[in-house]
């Protein structure tokens, strides 16, 4: 109950946060002197031809105006419509989201396969050659831009080697768009061969995107490891001549990975974040790519919803981390 | 603790266990990844009878009448057809559904005679209708493609004489209305009424879907990757000999990533204007190949006319003898350009003196200007920092910015250099007051007429939108503009613009630096490509693949 009770209080918390959010980045995207009109009439148009769109869309009318229709259309659901394709943004996001969603996954995943084990050996063999390689590895993996990784990746195993994919999320053939996911969608075709191409393409995207999630990981927790063996129950289960195995899977384990998990959060943002340029690199279909398109070319209500979105899935994110962290550690409940 | 131990060999069960589970995990990863071969089979191995384009910007859509620029020639010049086309370079217009056409002496009225039997893509036949609904609709939804009509006829200007007889009727006479006729793409009146939704003129269902006549037909369509169209059987010209059975035009926004792809060949186009380092690539690589030809794309500075110091003629001309012409093509775009000779209009294109005498690089020239300038300049108004705008992501306009600084600072004059987005940019030309003091962009070949790059730049009528950013007006320009846009006699025309060009340029309004030339980037094994400045040759009928 008092995880519920807690869920309900950040929700209703969450909406002014999501009101402010729409609030600057509306005020903020006109602020900006750039008409929109401009882009949709063209370098041809006429003064004339560009006050005639500029009044048809409502742009000539004071910001506040503006805001308060914009608030109207989203208290009925309606994200509104992109300038440029003339699309509901709605249908804009939704085919996009969860070719995005499907790479930040694959890549918390890759975070959490990966930084876990590395983290936790850097803490067991401390100081050794091991330990110092790894840290190498981890403050690499924070340090080196993803656009450099990313391209690098792509030259050597992509076009160089010929293992994998340059990019794109599918070689040709698709199947049927269920969920979005190149990877379910595969499986509930099922086709072994759409499946394989649908992993090859997910993998250097998400391997370049995970890299600075494995990093953090690694570091938190080898630094979470070695605060929990060195705490008096492991001192104590070590005299007692318990199985190492056992004392750090089964006793410090749990207690060594809360740190980590509350990070998760925030790397979920770091992946979030990322995707704007690995999705540019690997021509990946997703929200960062589509972002950084409706920003440049001042697409309102495009922008808004890209926004709005990102905001939500933060919001998301945090909360479930909050109670996954509840579940692995009781004690937290009672601080919630 | 002791080791269990397993056998007489000594293996621990730990051991045992990390043996059995690395050789699961590599029988099972043997099985599952295909080797090097097989992979390379599974991408970038596309047949020959397939052509892919990858563009780097986003098509949005599929509306022939929404957007004008250059991407979406790829859906409007391969699904659609227009009454005349453009062909080839130098461009002639060809008849496409219409068979002839006939203008009146005064160039008001425009009567269009149509291929009898032609069909769209759902078997449909073409008729005046379409042309009529077309023309109506494309100024009806008022968004770029409706630019170049709307100064000139109204929504209901097009006349249906008969079914195959169709009249434009223009609000004032056009001499090169023709010119604009190639513009207008003819969609399917029937199939678009039909999805028509609260008057929408069908734009929702059209942004999604295409109704035309082209050569090809669409397959599939995604606005977050872009299209695939395939042959249409019933299109007029045919099918016999080489020719894609099959198009897509995709998106692959990093110009690294499209390189790559272009040599691995899991794309076989690119777009024409790639930076000069990555055309040097494509050259070197044994498998693409890059086409060079002279366009009728000009690159230029443009100067704030009505805000000093830019104001004074004699401070423009100095800038355009100071400004180093032939260094930055050959440095800065590794010659990809040809030094403009015409002043605004493009050296392949009439409408300019052959005897025009155009600003060389010559610095003591731009002292002497600049001389003069101090004199009838306050010194406030002769020593005002300048800034250049350069576009953001276009690195030719970035680098003339510099160069322009660097050759005015050892004038002693000061520059600043500052990016904008393409909409900041075009937005703040607009308005007098936020007009730039300096700016750089080029100007496309969208009709094939002395007025598109003349006409509109240098007319007072454009001012307060991009065309018209700096400001410029010259009395007897405007009046020759004029003679040019209306008379249909040739001769009278050529003269007009000849003689406004020659004005134009003693009035420094731009600095015209050079013609850009395409770099058609194709893979080794591409072949039939047949350059247009309208489209960029994105049409792709006569193309095939070895």
């Amino acid at each position: 109950m008092k995880i519920l009770a807690y869920i309900l209080k950040r929700l209703a918390i969450s909406l002014p946060t999501l009101f402010g959010l729409i609030l600057v980045v509306f005020f903020l995207s006109r602020v900006i002197p750039a008409n929109p009109v401009i882009t949709l009439v063209g370098e041809y148009a006429s003064p004339e031809q560009i006050k005639e769109m500029t009044e048809r869309y409502g742009f000539d009318k004071p910001v506040y105006i503006q805001f308060f229709q914009y608030l109207k259309k989203l208290s009925h659901g309606d994200l509104g419509y992109s300038l440029r394709s003339t699309r509901p943004v709605m249908d804009e996001l939704k085919r996009r989201l969860p070719p995005t969603l499907e790479l930040v996954i694959a890549s918390l995943v890759i975070s959490v396969l990966l930084g876990i084990p590395v983290g936790v050996i850097a803490a067991l063999r401390r100081n050794s050659w091991l330990d110092h390689c790894l840290r190498a590895f981890t403050i690499g993996g924070v340090a080196i831009p993803g656009f450099w990784l990313g391209i690098m990746l792509q030259l050597i195993l992509g076009l160089y080697l010929n293992i994998f994919p340059l990019g794109g999320q599918m070689s040709g053939a698709e199947p049927p768009h269920v969920t979005g996911f190149m990877v379910i969608d595969s499986l509930l075709v099922p086709d072994g061969k759409l499946l394989l191409d649908a992993l090859y393409h997910l993998t250097l995207p998400a391997l370049t995107l995970s890299m600075p999630g494995v990093a953090t990981i690694a570091r938190f927790t080898r630094s979470g490891f070695l605060g929990v063996m060195q705490s008096d129950y492991i001192v104590y289960s070590r005299s007692m001549g318990l199985p190492r195995h056992l004392i750090v899977f089964k006793y410090a384990f749990r207690n060594a990975i809360v740190a980590t998990v509350s990070q998760i959060g925030l790397i979920m943002g770091i992946l979030l974040a990322g995707t704007v340029v690995i999705e540019y690199i690997y021509f990946w279909p997703g929200i960062g790519a589509y972002m950084v398109d409706v920003i440049l070319h001042f697409d309102y209500d495009g922008i808004l919803g890209t926004t709005l979105l990102i905001g939500v899935a933060f919001v998301i994110i945090n909360i479930t981390v909050d109670v996954i962290q509840a579940y692995i550690d009781p004690k937290v409940i009672d601080t919630l | 603790m002791s080791k269990t131990k397993m056998n007489n060999r000594g293996i621990s069960r730990r051991e045992f266990l990390k043996a059995t589970g690395a050789g699961a995990a590599a029988l099972a990863f043997g099985g599952m990844l295909p080797s090097r071969l097989a992979f390379a089979k599974l991408v970038g191995n596309v047949p020959p009878w397939k052509f892919i384009y990858a563009w780097e910007e986003n098509l949005m859509g599929l509306d022939p009448h929404v957007a004008a620029h250059i991407p979406p020639f790829s859906y409007r010049l391969n699904m659609y057809g227009e009454l005349f086309r453009y062909q080839g370079s130098p461009a002639e217009l060809v008849p496409w559904i219409a068979e002839s056409y006939e203008a009146s002496p005064d160039s008001q009225q425009w009567t269009f005679r149509l291929k009898e039997g032609l069909k769209f893509h759902d078997g449909n036949e073409i008729t005046a209708e379409d042309v009529r609904f077309s023309a109506e609709r494309v100024l009806e939804l008022g968004k770029a493609a409706a630019a170049n009509f709307k100064p000139v006829m109204t929504k209901d200007a097009v006349k249906v004489i008969d079914k195959y007889t169709c009249r434009f009727d223009l609000e004032k006479p056009i001499g090169f209305f023709i010119s604009l006729v190639p513009l207008l793409s003819i969609v399917n009146s029937k199939l678009v009424r039909q999805h028509d939704k609260s008057g929408d003129y069908g734009a929702a269902w059209l942004a999604n879907n295409e109704a035309g006549s082209g050569a090809y037909r669409l397959k599939s369509w995604d606005p977050a990757t872009g299209f695939v169209a395939e042959q249409y059987p019933g299109w007029m010209h045919g099918w016999s000999g080489n020719h894609f059975k099959e198009i897509e035009f995709t998106t692959i926004v990093e110009v690294a990533s499209r390189i790559a792809a272009m040599m691995k060949g899991d794309i076989h186009a690119t777009d024409p204007y790639l930076p000069p380092d990555q055309i040097k690539k494509l050259k070197e690589h044994p498998n693409t190949q890059v086409i060079t030809v002279p366009t009728l794309r000009t690159f230029f500075i443009r100067l704030n006319f009505i805000r000093p110091p830019t104001s004074n003629v004699h401070f423009r001309r100095a800038l355009s003898y100071l400004f180093p012409y032939d260094e930055y093509i050959e440095k800065a775009l590794l010659n990809n350009g040809v030094r403009s000779k015409g002043g605004p209009v493009p050296n392949n294109m009439w409408g300019w003196p052959k005897d025009l005498k155009i600003y060389d690089t010559d610095v003591e020239k731009a002292k002497a200007e600049l001389a003069i300038a101090k004199k009838e300049l306050s010194p406030e108004e002769f020593n005002r920092p300048i800034t250049i705008t350069a576009l953001k992501g276009a690195t030719a306009t970035k680098i003339a910015a510099l160069y322009l600084q660097s050759k005015a600072s050892e004038l002693g004059i000061t520059m600043n250099v500052k990016e904008e987005t393409f909409p900041v940019a075009a937005s703040a030309g607009g308005d007098p007051k936020t007009a730039h003091d300096i700016w750089i962009h080029w100007m496309s070949a969208y009709y094939l007429d002395p007025d598109n790059w003349v006409g509109r730049p240098f007319s007072k009528k454009y001012h307060g939108s991009l065309m018209g950013s700096t400001f410029y007006y010259n009395e007897k320009v405007e009046t020759l503009l004029e003679k040019g846009r209306t008379s249909s006699e040739r001769e009278i025309r050529q003269n007009a613009y000849e003689e406004a060009t020659r004005l134009i340029v003693a009035d420094a309004p731009d600095i015209w630096i050079c013609n850009t030339v395409a770099n058609g980037a194709f893979t080794a094994d591409v072949q039939g490509w047949r350059f247009c400045d309208v489209g960029m040759g994105q049409e792709l009928y006569a193309m095939w693949r070895e």
